[in-house]
């Protein structure tokens, strides 16, 4: 049973390299290529488990389509945002809006299969950018406490847990410094995305974050 | 209510005023009324005997001056002191048959108006005497002095009001003015008494006229006129002091003169104020009217049986008047500090939001300013990194000297370098070790792929110090090119960066491998390697910090970087 997989790419050359990797790994089956967002749309109604998607469509942003996503309910399918840097704001834009995590275009194509597969079984932790950019969120939020409104309700296990995944740590190395068990670790990180992924006031925060009223 | 303004406004005061006026004269006439007249005990030719009645009986004289001597016929002569009467004794023998009276010192009132008859009744009589003559001097005397002193003691509530000294000045005067004239001859017994007694006279005239300048707005020149004035008629009272003629020749005129132009003064000052100070204007031409109306009152309508003069009441009326407009300029002189108050305050309010917006404005230039130098350093960034990197490239490819190979590590290090601008971007000025756990994340799966093991290593501790945007960039591409040279041409398999605080405000970070190794002293001048090693300098530089590089063939290769830190603030 391989999980089947959509990528939403607009640049020809890049989907290539991407389905590419996706055809590489025995546990993952392309089952669609989109070029823009309407075409992405109409695969909604399919059974899908991964979207892996471009964020700037010829016809409007990804992060509309991670919304429509997770509007229609539940963690599933997982989605991996396409980015040629790995920066702040796209990044955290992405996972703000319900995105899993995200995949440097110029990944070699295995890694890109072996990542994909990674997110599927939610086996990897957290990335650490990933952690960092979701603390320095937090961390800006308590500045300008009175004008964000938004707050995904982090608990402090989690936010310790982010610490530490965002210094480097392990999933394993992070369960020895907290003391509790890899198991539970992962349950935290599932945690921590659930949480992140909100819908109506998510969608409303992340526009905020893109034109830049976040920024202090 | 709407305040009558005008004409209207004039008459309600000035017949306020009278009405004021004449309720006190009634109520002091109907109040201070003697009980009795002593008129049926009067002493004249026709009655000059007294018969001898069954009580005890006495005299009194009214208006004396001094002691003196009454002699009655068929009583002992007895001595009779001012405003005091004396009981009589009947005479053994017959005597004369007239009433005669002879003053101890000085002379006697003409007409003199003699009282005998049953001596309570006379002592009563002298008693209501002794009220008028000197026990209401004394009163007058007390309020003078007393609304003086506190008119001088009050001047700084109306911050120093010339009106105000000039009025307690006069005030006090008039009450010396009082005692000299009522008691200073009796108690004063010296040869220049009556030039101390006059000086004060003319003094407190002088007093009121300043107060009346004061009252209608000061003029200087007038004041100086007043003293001029003073000083003349004090110069004249001198002379005829020193020569021997006594005052009393010239005082009458001194008097009428001083009088006239008193008077005369205070009809120019109301002319005037009535242009400059119509309000105020108005309250003294009612006083004035109140006192003129007192004084026909005397003369014409008063019925012989009212003692009491109504003109009597005037300058006590005068004063309160003065009072009052004291009162009312202090009230002003509040509102008027109450208004500038609140002007000033408004004025700081605005000068406090024009600071704001200026000091706004400044931050926004300096805003703009630092966002206008941050775009210079990316730029320069980009030249001395991926900019580099693409040109060597470009250059490379025109001639033709490339394999795929080499392209593709070509821009793989432009590309890296691109990340690492926008990894210092996100991650300047954030905890150090978050943005070494970001670059080895990057790092991390692409030395696995080349089959090299990483490990990473941090003991700082949380919250970690962190890096400006440059030295962070920096640092990365020192640590880019550190790996590299691991990579290319160490022949590791294993790579560690370890990063742990130092002594005194610093961090060090170790990069090391297990590669072949190579002898520093050496490989700074040869190709490729030493290439690497002086950029590597060249960024340890930078970002001021300290680098040592410790390797000798076959034992790997370690380099040490320390940088100073600032303390996170927290």
């Amino acid at each position: 049973m391989t999980a089947s997989v959509v990528i939403v790419e607009d640049d020809p050359l890049v989907a290539t390299h991407v389905a590419r990797g996706v055809e590489a790994h025995e546990g993952l089956s392309l089952v669609a290529t989109a070029a823009t967002l309407a075409q992405a749309r109409a695969l909604l109604d399919r059974s899908v488990d991964l979207f892996i998607l471009d964020l700037g469509l010829p016809d409007g942003s990804g992060i509309e389509l991670i919304a429509d996503i997770r509007a229609r309910g539940g963690p599933e399918p997982k989605i991996l945002v396409l980015s040629v840097l790995g920066d702040q704001e796209t990044v955290l834009a992405a996972v703000l809006a319900g995105a899993d995590g995200y995949l440097l275009k110029d990944l070699d194509s295995l890694d890109i299969g072996q990542q994909a597969a990674d997110a599927l079984t939610g086996s990897a932790p957290l990335s650490p950018s990933i952690a960092a950019y979701v603390l320095r969120h937090l961390r800006k939020q308590q500045e300008q406490a009175r004008t964000v409104e938004w707050d995904p309700g982090l608990s402090p296990r989690e936010i310790e847990l982010l610490q530490l995944l965002a210094r480097g740590y392990s999933n394993r190395q992070a369960a020895v410094a907290l003391e509790i068990s890899p198991h539970t670790i992962g349950d935290h990180v599932k945690s921590i995305y659930r949480k992140l992924r909100v819908s109506s006031r998510g969608e409303a925060m992340v526009r905020a974050f893109r034109n830049g009223l976040l920024h202090p | 209510m709407r305040r009558p303004t005008g004409w209207r406004r004039a008459v309600i005061i000035i017949l306020g005023v009278q009405l004021l006026f004449w309720s006190i004269y009634a109520l002091i006439v109907l109040g201070v009324r003697p009980i009795e007249s002593p008129e049926a005990d009067r002493v004249t030719a026709a009655r000059a005997a007294l018969p001898v009645g069954p009580g005890r009986m006495g005299a009194y004289v009214a208006d004396l001056p001094g002691p003196a001597v009454l002699r009655l016929p068929g009583w002992q002569p007895v001595v009779l002191h001012p405003a005091r009467a004396s009981p009589l004794s009947p005479a053994q023998t017959g005597g004369r048959e007239a009433a005669s009276l002879s003053c101890l010192d000085g002379d006697c009132p003409e007409p003199a108006a003699i009282y005998a008859g049953p001596f309570d009744r006379m002592s009563r009589a002298a008693a209501l005497e002794s009220f008028q003559r000197f026990d209401m001097v004394w009163v007058a005397i007390a309020v003078a002095m007393v609304t003086g002193t506190a008119l001088l003691v009050l001047l700084p509530v109306n911050r120093m009001s010339r009106l105000q000294t000039v009025t307690g000045l006069f005030q006090i005067l008039v009450g010396a003015d009082a005692w000299l004239t009522t008691f200073g001859a009796a108690s004063l017994p010296y040869r220049w008494f009556p030039l101390l007694r006059f000086g004060t006279e003319y003094l407190m005239l002088t007093g009121a006229a300043l107060a009346v300048n004061a009252f209608a707005g000061w003029r200087a020149s007038e004041a100086r006129m007043v003293v001029a004035c003073f000083v003349a008629a004090f110069a004249a009272l001198l002379a005829a002091m020193a020569l021997g003629e006594g005052v009393a020749t010239i005082v009458p005129w001194l008097d009428a003169a001083a009088l006239t132009l008193l008077v005369g003064y205070g009809l120019l000052a109301l002319l005037r104020m009535a242009r400059t100070a119509p309000g105020p204007a108005i309250r003294v031409l009612a006083l004035l009217l109140a006192g003129l109306a007192s004084i026909a009152f005397d003369l014409f309508f008063r019925p012989p049986n009212l003692t009491l003069q109504a003109s009597v009441l005037a300058p006590p009326l005068a004063t309160f008047g003065i009072l009052f407009e004291i009162a009312l300029q202090g009230r002003l002189l509040n509102q008027e500090a109450e208004e500038a108050r609140s002007d000033l305050e408004r004025q700081v309010l605005e000068q406090d939001a024009s600071l704001l917006r200026s000091s706004q404005l400044l931050r926004h230039q300096e805003r703009l300013i630092a966002i206008d130098a941050e775009r210079q350093r990316l730029l320069r960034d980009m030249h001395d990194g991926v900019g580099g990197v693409l040109t060597h490239l470009l250059l490379d490819l025109r001639g033709s000297r490339l394999t795929q190979g080499e392209v593709e590590q070509g821009l793989q290090s432009a590309v890296d370098d691109l990340r690492n601008m926008a990894s210092a971007i996100d991650a300047g000025n954030e905890p150090i070790d978050e943005a070494l756990a970001m670059f080895c994340e990057r790092i991390e799966g692409r030395l696995a792929r080349s089959g090299i093991a990483f490990d990473y290593r941090c003991t700082l501790p949380i919250p970690a110090p962190s890096l400006d945007v440059r030295r962070l960039l920096s640092l990365y591409r020192l640590l880019q090119e550190g790996i590299a040279n691991s990579v290319r041409h160490a022949r590791a398999t294993r790579i560690a960066l370890t990063v742990e605080a130092a002594e005194g405000k610093a961090i060090r970070i170790t990069l090391a491998d297990d590669g072949i190794g190579f002898d520093p002293g050496r490989a700074a001048g040869s190709p490729g390697e030493g290439r690497g090693l002086t950029n590597i300098r060249r960024r340890a530089e930078q970002m001021r910090g300290r680098i040592a590089i410790d390797s000798a063939p076959g034992e790997g290769a370690r380099l040490i970087l320390t940088i100073p830190v600032a303390e996170r603030k927290s």
